[in-house]
């Protein structure tokens, strides 16, 4: 291929990608997209009303599908065959990746939470981590475009953890179901408020897509194109403009650089002939994936950048962070045998409790620096997820009290903020080749006491609505060691080409746009400065609609 | 995830060691394991089994437990892109024995007997399913083999010690009243049936799923959902928010309903 086929290369097909790749092709700029997958195509492959009894093992997780038979990820999960990671001693460390056209989003959970002024400049409040290069008020327009474009169901609440949108963007939410009006009025009764969960799934037919007609889970994916996927929105109407073009199967191994230091080609392996190739590139956007990215960064070695490219400030790999994660169930008496009615909904959270302690946190009532929210699940699932417990004998006496149970359940899921810490940073394993030969990825990790305070405040909380909630509590809750998931179980593994003010310490500028070469930009969870509570998919497409759009506008003054 | 976030990995009925807490802290193990597992989004079967314990050892002793020395499955799973809209109907090859099916099956219609125009669960191919899940070549699967079929030859070895005959050839009577001395919380006070008891409560946790996952167990269980609805989400019937208001009266909470 000539050096001027195309003006960008965008590494990867998910949520940065897509978008980076969405606004330069709208922007006129020819993209060529490198994705590590196979071709997806979530309009004939979701399993779009299939019940348990249609899969193997009734949908239950395996090794082969991690998150059951039907979810949407294809080629990978924990481990991806042929492409293994390490970790250092004593590290345990999980690491989701998907081997396909839109990556992590033909599954993700599609929460869509605003970070807010206080996440942007945590440190200047509590000295911890590191600010981001930009106030919220700068990113806020961005945050509007982008939700508009995504389509986002929530309202508007006026609570400190969640920035308003503009007025007209958000679409309306579901309403909410009877185990979350109860776990909102037990709540609300400790001084904390439920709010409408903000979700990417559409209430109100949006360009190519469709409204959510409340069923079937989100995380098989959506053939009609209601929770947002790359594979249904930004791919196809990019594809639309002619300057789009997408191979697939291809898996990049490093970005070459000329002689003055700037990126000059990326080189990948073509998975179907398993040929190296090398493919001329005036701007690179890496979109890989946090980690990923990472370690294409650090694959790429040269005379001028003997440590990785863009690795000056020796950050690359390092701030690696994911968010905390704890579970606590309850069965909530007081729902037993209600009313049966169709409680899917959206199928993930109407309501949620965002977190609340910010006066708490100012007023240093707190032993841990950042914070949480939660996630609520129950309610009448559908058969085959339906889990009992504590049934007692059989025949009639067991199917009644099985019936009894059903949509008994509640349980809540915290998510909360970690710091980055100098255990917690992932590098490249130069003794490990994955069946492509490029080194693999190694992971270091530790949770510290600020993330350990914060699991145990979220239990005792937790176990303080489920009393309220009139749940038996009386068992002793787990210890927080216990409680807290793996890192990297959340799937929010952000940090390790990290953005900010100076290159002494940070990997890209505000742009994405490396420190070291001013021609290769990261435009994924990677350059997050800190991990607020709050999902990142949002916050990832936001930035790479910001970032993307001034890359556009340097390319038309040939600024870069 | 599950989200499919890995919200979906939240429980495991009886891992074996929060089992092996439970055992040696004379404990009920449904009161360790209060707080995992009333929610999922996926089906995870207890783990019936996994490394051994002295306390597990001496209580599978207390109980004869059956040491059959199952040989390994060995097999390929399904991979990690099956076909997800017109999934394998048998995707490994099946290895219970007719006469194993058979006294499942009598198994599971003790626990879920036809109940007028409702099938057993025999009838709804429970059995299958089990089949299905022993013969599986994952871990959790294999772990589960290695409590499910020493379970199956407990019941025949407990029957012709009362007896002298197997399972299948004594009377319902009969039957209920073995089942009866390990379908229930009392078990777990008595050795020699505390184990059984707890393989026993990870059977009935799959056979409930199984059979409430059949179209005609979802209609009995009662679940509307999984059709499409035009328009908005309804929310709650007007009876159902009725009751909520109930509920929150007598817990207290009226003056904090969520508006």
């Amino acid at each position: 291929m000539s050096d001027l086929n195309y003006d960008v290369v965008v590494v990867g097909s998910g949520a940065g990608g897509a978008m980076a790749a969405y606004v330069l092709a709208n922007a006129g700029k020819r993209v060529l997209m490198l994705e590590a997958g196979r071709d997806y195509d979530p309009v004939k492959e979701t399993p779009m009303f299939q019940t348990a009894t249609d899969a193997p093992l009734l949908g239950a997780p395996t090794p082969d599908k991690d998150f059951g038979y039907f979810d949407a990820t294809v080629d990978g999960g924990w481990s991806v065959p042929g492409e293994p990671f390490t970790t250092a001693e004593g590290t345990e460390f999980k690491w989701w990746r998907s081997r396909m056209l839109g990556g992590r989003t033909n599954h993700w959970g599609r929460f869509s939470l605003r970070f807010s002024e206080h996440d942007f400049k945590a440190k200047s409040r509590d000295g911890l981590g590191a600010d981001w290069p930009f106030e919220y008020a700068e990113i806020a327009p961005w945050y509007d475009k982008t939700e508009e474009l995504v389509g986002i169901c929530g309202t508007n609440t006026g609570l400190d953890d969640m920035p308003d949108s503009a007025p007209g963007v958000l679409q309306p939410p579901p309403k909410p179901r009877v185990p979350e009006l109860l776990l909102a009025a037990a709540a609300k009764k400790l001084g904390i408020n439920a709010a409408p969960m903000h979700r990417a799934v559409l209430t109100r037919p949006k360009d190519i897509r469709s409204a959510c007609f409340y069923a079937t889970n989100c995380g098989r994916g959506c053939s009609i194109g209601a929770a947002f996927q790359t594979t249904t929105s930004l791919l196809p109407l990019a594809r639309a403009t002619g300057n789009l073009e997408i191979i697939t199967d291809a898996m990049v191994k490093s970005v070459e650089i000329d002689e003055q230091g700037r990126a000059k080609a990326v080189t990948y392996i073509d998975k179907t002939t398993v040929v190296e190739r090398q493919i001329a590139a005036p701007v690179v956007v890496l979109a890989a994936s946090a980690c990923e990215s990472a370690r294409i960064l650090l694959n790429s070695k040269s005379e001028r950048f003997p440590t990785g490219l863009a690795n000056t400030s020796g950050q690359v790999g390092k701030n690696l962070m994911d968010s905390t994660g704890a579970s606590l169930s309850a069965v909530i008496p007081a729902l037993k045998g209600r009313p049966i009615y169709n409680e899917d909904g959206h199928t993930a959270n109407h309501l949620y409790i965002p977190w609340w302690g910010h006066k708490a946190h100012a007023n240093n009532e707190l032993d841990f620096p950042r914070g949480y929210h939660f996630e609520v699940g129950g309610g009448f699932q559908a058969p085959g997820t339906y889990y009992p417990q504590s049934l007692q004998g059989y025949g009639s006496e067991l199917k009644q009290q099985a019936k009894l149970d059903y949509g008994s359940g509640v349980n809540l899921s915290l998510r909360g903020e970690m710091l980055p810490n100098e255990n917690c940073y992932m590098e490249v394993d130069e003794t490990v080749k994955d069946k492509w030969g490029i080194p693999v990825v190694k992971f270091h990790w530790q949770w510290s006491e600020h993330e350990l305070k914060q699991v145990k405040h979220g239990l005792e909380t937790a176990q303080a609505i489920f009393r309220e909630m009139g749940a038996d509590v009386s068992a002793s809750l787990p210890a927080p060691e216990d409680a807290i998931k793996k890192g990297g179980e959340i799937i929010h593994e952000v940090g390790v080409t990290r953005m900010g003010s100076s290159p002494e310490d940070s990997v890209c500028n505000e742009w994405g746009q490396t420190w070291d070469c001013e021609n290769v930009f990261v435009m994924d969870g990677g350059v997050f400065a800190s991990n607020p509570h709050k999902n990142c998919t949002l916050t990832i497409m936001t930035l790479a609609m910001r970032n993307a759009s001034w890359l556009a506008t340097q390319l038309d003054k040939g600024a870069i | 995830m599950l989200e499919s976030t890995p919200f979906i990995k939240t429980h495991s009925l009886s891992t074996e060691s929060s089992k092996a807490e439970a055992l040696s802290a004379g404990l009920s193990r449904r009161q360790t394991l209060k707080w995992m597992g009333v929610v999922a989004a996926g089906v995870t079967l207890p783990m019936l089994s996994g490394c051994e314990d002295v306390a597990i050892s001496a209580v599978k002793m207390a109980g004869h437990w059956p040491d059959l020395k199952l040989p390994k499955i060995t097999g390929e799973g399904y991979g990690q892109d099956p076909n997800l809209i017109s999934p394998l109907t048998s995707p490994w090859p099946l290895t219970m024995s007719k006469k194993q099916l058979h006294l499942a099956a009598q198994v599971c219609d003790i626990l879920y007997p036809r109940d007028g125009d409702t099938p057993s669960a025999s009838e709804l191919k429970v059995p299958d399913l089990l089949d299905e899940w022993v013969s599986a070549p994952y871990p959790n699967n294999q772990a589960d083999r290695q409590e499910l079929l020493p379970a199956l030859v407990w019941l025949d070895e407990e029957s012709g010690r009362r007896f002298g005959k197997s399972f299948t050839d004594i009377s319902k009577t009969k039957q209920f009243s073995i089942v009866d001395d390990i379908a229930y919380k009392e078990a777990e006070s008595d050795p020699r049936y505390l184990y059984m008891a707890n393989v026993f409560d990870g059977l009935r946790t799959l056979v409930t799923i199984a059979y409430f996952a059949s179209p005609e167990g979802t209609k009995d269980l009662g679940y509307i959902g999984n059709i499409p609805i035009a328009g908005d989400y309804p929310g709650p019937t007007p009876e159902a928010i009725a009751h909520l208001d109930t509920i929150l009266d007598e817990l207290g909470l009226t003056e904090y309903a969520y508006s």
